[in-house]
């Protein structure tokens, strides 16, 4: 219906259904396939003119040829065809990963799409050991999330969840390795550190040889060189004291957690790192102290280990939800 | 909607944010290279589902969750794979062309559209649309080279351009 200004105006209820395109596509292919046919142009106008609803189809038409007419008819056509082939070989890759749960190194190295994809997992209470293309190693802690992305111009982890140990080879490129965090990025200046993401807020490095560089996400600027037997906690944006290195730390790359006059509390919380579903302290027993070292593959046998140690007892409300309280 | 349906819609969206934001996250950031875009496609997916009003009345949610973010995950790729496949063809070219970047994304905002419009064209039908529109063939000349008929060419052309026509928005 025309308004005050002569121009259309069509309520919702009057949207273009699909006779109204499809007749529009037929006039716009036939004028195409003979542009200077007088008796195709008349019969055009007047069905152009017999329904407001023509002219606004023919108007999403002219929309679309001029999508079409400012891209460079060069590089069109094979951007579109090979679009269409990454995307192909995306899913198929994405319905893989869906399926066993994460690629293998081999996988990875042999997919184009692997630098981005291929996330590294490793679930609650398992620890795995990778070897990437340069010959440095990764050691994954419990509940550990990463990408592997060699580039040209460095060599670069994404730690996403978890904590890593990391044992760099000299690259014959000689490009820097560098692991990224949600926090900020960790440059390797020597061989040998961990790397453990903290509460959603910190990233911890700690150093066993040769020493690390630190820049923090929003305070890249200000470096910090983290040397052999040091620690070092940081947050996006900020770093806190350098302190000496906790030796302890480093125990679960060889499947142990090892106490010294700790808190039970805080034992509980590592220990609950490795064991799926809920593990908890009460509170009357939070402060009682343990000393020791655990094999962490079976953390059943940890908590069976502190019962006959410390005044405790495991109660199970179900087979995933345990709690340390008072005897 | 009443007042007390968008209170109980807001609480509904909130609980759903609190339980299933981080699991959301992590759902997300398996299937995507860095966490930032994880975070920011939980976001969208939080946003559809407040479109949607549905957030009150969810069983399953972490299933409506995920095929929300399953919709903007293979948005994602569509991207990504569109912008390397732009670069291979760049690269492909015998000569090197200036491209300012405002023109690049233009280019490939309008690619990604096309993209977008070609989906569920069947392989055949989406060559004779790409040898007219894109290649600017005239239809005898896509019939000679393909082999079969000018009309065969004008079924496909027609089906092709009504499916962009349902999918583009006034």
């Amino acid at each position: 219906m025309p308004d005050a200004d002569g121009g259309l105006i069509l309520n919702k209820a009057q949207h273009l259904d699909a006779p109204t395109l499809s007749a529009a596509a037929r006039w716009y292919v036939d004028l195409q396939a003979d542009p200077k046919c007088p008796i195709t142009q008349q019969a055009h106008r007047q069905w152009l003119n017999a329904d407001p609803r023509h002219q606004l189809a023919w108007a999403r038409l002219s929309r679309l040829q001029d999508k079409f007419e400012c891209l460079p008819p060069n590089l069109v056509q094979s951007t579109l065809q090979g679009a269409q082939i990454r995307r192909r070989d995306m899913l198929k890759l994405l319905s893989l990963t869906l399926a066993t749960g994460g690629l293998g190194l081999g996988a990875q190295q042999s997919m184009p799409w692997a630098a981005w994809m291929a996330e590294q997992r490793t679930r609650t209470g398992e620890r795995r050991h990778l070897v990437l293309a340069d010959g440095s190693q990764l050691m994954l802690n419990t509940a550990t999330a990463l990408d592997v992305e060699y580039r040209d111009d460095q060599r670069c982890i994404h730690l996403h969840q978890g904590e890593i140990l990391v044992e760099t080879a000299a690259d014959p490129l000689g490009r820097p390795f560098i692991v990224l965090t949600p926090q900020g990025q960790i440059r390797a200046l020597g061989t040998r550190f961990l790397v453990r993401l903290q509460d959603d807020y910190y990233s911890r490095v700690s150093v066993l040889q040769h020493a690390v560089e630190v820049s923090p996400k929003y305070a890249a600027a200000s470096k910090v060189r983290v040397n052999s037997g040091q620690q070092l906690r940081f947050s996006e944006d900020q770093w806190q004291g350098i302190q000496p290195l906790d030796e302890q730390q480093a125990a679960w790359t060889q499947g142990m957690l090892v106490a010294r006059n700790q808190r039970l509390a805080d034992f509980i919380a590592e220990l609950s790192r490795y064991r799926p579903g809920q593990l908890s302290c009460a509170d009357e027993v939070a402060n009682l102290r343990i000393s020791g070292s655990f094999a962490l593959q079976n953390t059943d046998a940890v908590l069976e280990n502190l019962t006959s140690s410390l005044a405790v007892q495991v109660r199970y409300f179900t087979r995933y939800w345990a709690r340390l309280e008072a005897l | 909607m009443s007042s007390s349906d968008i209170r109980v819609q807001q609480q509904a969206v909130q609980d759903l944010y609190q339980q299933h934001n981080s699991w959301l996250k992590g759902w997300l950031r398996q299937r995507l290279d860095c966490s930032e875009s994880a975070a920011d496609l939980a976001q969208d997916t939080f946003v559809r589902l407040i479109l949607s009003r549905q957030a009150a009345l969810l069983r399953e949610p972490r299933a409506y969750l995920s095929s929300i973010a399953r919709g903007l995950l293979v948005d994602c790729y569509r991207r990504r794979a569109l912008e390397q496949a732009w670069l291979a063809s760049l690269a492909a070219l015998p000569e090197p062309v200036e491209i300012s970047p405002e023109q690049r994304a233009l280019i490939l905002e309008t690619l990604l559209e096309i993209d977008t419009l070609f989906d569920g064209l069947g392989e055949r039908t989406r060559q004779i649309f790409s040898m007219a529109q894109l290649e600017g063939l005239s239809h005898v000349e896509i019939a000679r080279q393909l082999g079969v008929s000018s009309n065969t060419v004008r079924k496909h052309l027609v089906r092709a351009l009504t499916q962009c026509l349902m999918l583009m928005e006034d």
